[in-house]
């Protein structure tokens, strides 16, 4: 049997300029009415970078979508874009477990983010979204979403520990409805697991 | 993922600000085990606070783990003990025998403390409350972990005065039984006007008649969190108003309401018992940091004590009491900015230097959200005059419409300007006095009751 669609990551890399967003979105729609699943997009050093996750009609292929973002972009000579045939949508990723939030704090140094992302790969956590932050160099910040298996939270929250806390970087791996309750207006048990089960006060 | 900006308020409160679940508080209602056999009774609570509260310190532990949020202290919180020796008059024997069964079962479970023995007795003393109070001295002397509290007054009611001098007597006596920890079993009691059903805090937390047969009401706390939010306002504005002052309180309110009410959601789902409320207290232990009096400090009373103390104590109960609000529907038990002196190292220094006294503190309670807390006063003290403290803390409650009580601690053989020292969580502090120590010794003796006030009549 066809399939009906296919699917592709893309990846890009600009000089930040007005209009980019527009540009590309504009030449994945032309292929057919092509689709966005799933985009995230920001600035990182000047720089305009997309992570795309995009569904098509069946029989087009990466180099296709890649000629037609480049086609679109008046300045693709300083774009770096990269598309890949990627699996169609599944909720399974390749960790188990619960989302964390875990960060590291102190006075910048080389190296951290590799530190932290060895911790992480050796306890099979993975690391879903991440962020660092160095424009304080005192004062720097790596921050990520990172799935980690229940078995290992507290040897994860250890190992960071033991790592960083020996050079004045704090760090802290804490539960996400943690930042989801503190920063969402909404009643706090929507939060909890829907299967868990509140027990009436009345016998 | 959320913004690193709107991340970074609760990641300092998670990292560098040791937020923690100060308290889970698992109430148990203890009436059927009622018997008029006392080794039945006693078998019954033991056999019941193991079983319902069996895997209180486990659980608490494990989800503190998972959500990087320690919970301080597991406790059990029991319906009036006074119930069970209602078949049991005048049998002292029987209430101590109650007490051991408790404190045995706090051992089993790995509970450090457990409140409720005590009764309620704002409009007048049952048999078995006339029991339980006149073993409480001996019960506390050879228990660890019970706590007494006694509801002398509301605003419905009025006050039980002949029970203010009653339970004066037992607190002297208490102190006098435990003299070798300098009268610490004194510590173990609290007396209330408007007593909440569902103060998960220590002394003075039982399970009211009104509350389900098992819930978990958890009490957060956060002075240090409260402070360092203030420190950060001043060092990028030091010309902050007061009401900016109230706001950055508020919002930091809420965050630690969240904090404790997803916990305490978490907690009592795993152990099949509802949620009931969540305190949201600034409850000060006497590490340096974790202090209330230093709040007012940084809100620029520099000497706790001088004119302004009072309103700084009022804005800052408001403040929490809206940011809690505001977080939650859940809100419940004392709620608010508590100024227990021994446990508070600036209040304390404040009571030891001189300026911050008796009578401030009790100016102080008619705008904070507890009273008159863990202060030492000599042995030789009259029980009048305790009584005559019980029955103005009272007063001001029940004419406020709020909670206040008293847990004074008469220190057998010590004097005015003495220093003692509890240790751990409990702190030290200076014996004090008030300024008129004597002269009201009569009007406790008439006894009898003070009438609720005018606004009781409020159908």
């Amino acid at each position: 049997m066809q399939n009906k669609s296919e699917f592709f990551t893309m990846s890009l890399l600009l000089p930040d300029r007005i209009g980019i967003l527009r540009d590309v979105t504009g030449a994945v729609f032309g292929i057919g009415g092509s689709n966005l699943i799933d985009l995230h997009q920001n600035v990182v050093g000047m720089y305009f970078s997309l992570s795309a996750y995009i569904e098509t009609p069946a029989g087009v292929t990466a180099d296709a979508l890649k000629a037609a973002v480049l086609a679109a972009l008046p300045d693709a000579d300083k774009a770096g874009v990269a598309v890949l045939t990627a699996p169609p949508p599944s909720k399974a990723g390749p960790a188990k477990g619960e989302r964390y939030v875990a960060a590291l704090r102190g006075e910048d140094r080389p190296g951290w983010v590799f530190r932290a992302a060895s911790v992480f790969a050796e306890l099979g956590v993975n690391v879903e979204d991440w962020r660092h932050d160095g424009t304080d160099p005192k004062h720097t910040l790596t921050i990520g979403v990172v799935t980690v298996p229940a078995d290992r939270v507290a040897e994860l929250r250890r190992g960071l520990a033991e790592k960083f806390a020996p050079e004045g970087i704090s760090s802290t791996l804490t539960q996400e409805n943690i930042f989801r309750a503190t920063n969402e207006v909404g009643p706090v048990v929507n939060l909890l697991d829907p299967s868990s089960e509140r027990i009436s006060r009345n016998a | 993922m959320l913004e690193t900006s709107a991340l970074s308020a609760t990641l300092r409160m998670m990292g560098e600000e040791n937020l923690d679940v100060r308290t889970v508080t698992l109430g148990v209602n203890l009436n059927s085990c009622a018997s008029e056999d006392v080794s039945r009774m006693t078998n019954a609570v033991y056999d019941k606070l193991c079983r319902v509260a069996e895997r209180v310190v486990p659980v608490s532990n494990a989800i503190g783990e998972r959500y990087g949020v320690q919970i301080v202290n597991k406790r059990l919180a029991v319906s009036p003990a006074s119930v069970l020796l209602e078949g049991h008059a005048g049998d002292r024997a029987a209430a101590i025998a109650l007490a051991r069964a408790m404190d045995r079962a706090c051992d089993t479970v790995g509970i450090d403390l457990l409140g409720g023995f005590g009764g309620l007795v704002q409009k007048g003393m049952t048999a078995g409350e006339r029991t339980l109070l006149d073993a409480l001295p001996e019960a506390l002397s050879v228990t660890k972990h019970v706590c007494s509290s006694w509801n002398i007054g509301s605003t419905k009611a009025g006050v039980n005065v002949s029970a203010a001098r009653m339970i004066a007597e037992r607190v002297l006596d208490t102190a006098r039984a435990t003299e070798e920890s300098r009268g610490f079993g004194a510590a173990k009691i609290v007396v209330f006007a408007n007593q909440p059903e569902d103060n998960p805090f220590m002394a003075g937390a039982e399970l009211g008649a009104g509350e389900p047969e098992s819930v978990v009401n958890v009490g957060v706390s956060g002075p240090g969190v409260v402070k360092r939010a203030l420190d950060r306002l001043l060092a990028s504005r030091k010309d902050c108003t007061l009401d900016e002052m109230a706001e950055e309180v508020k919002h930091t309110a809420y965050r630690v309401t969240r904090v404790g009410e997803l916990i305490g959601h978490e907690v009592a789902c795993v152990l099949g018992v509802p949620f009931g409320i969540l305190d949201l207290a600034l409850a000060p232990t006497p590490k340096i940091g974790d202090s209330v009096g230093e709040i007012y400090q940084t809100m620029g009373i520099e000497r706790l004590g001088a004119p302004g103390t009072t309103a700084a104590v009022m804005m800052l109960n408001d403040a929490v009491k809206k940011g809690g609000s505001f977080a939650s529907s859940s809100v419940g038990g004392l709620s608010g900015a508590f100024i227990p002196v021994m446990e508070d190292h600036a209040i304390e220094e404040a009571c030891t230097a001189g300026t911050l006294t008796l009578e401030k503190l009790e100016a102080m309670t008619a705008v904070c959200s507890v009273g008159l807390d863990m202060f030492l006063v000599p042995g030789a003290t009259s029980p009048e005059t305790i009584a005559g403290m019980f029955l103005d803390e009272a007063a001001i409650g029940i004419t406020n419409r709020k909670t206040t009580g008293v847990r004074v601690i008469p220190v057998p053989g010590a004097d005015v300007g003495e220093y003692v020292n509890f240790g751990g969580l409990f702190g030290a502090g200076t014996v004090m006095s008030p300024a008129c120590p004597s002269g009201g010794e009569a009007f406790v003796r008439h006894g009898g009751h003070i009438p609720a006030p005018i606004h009781s009549l409020s159908n």
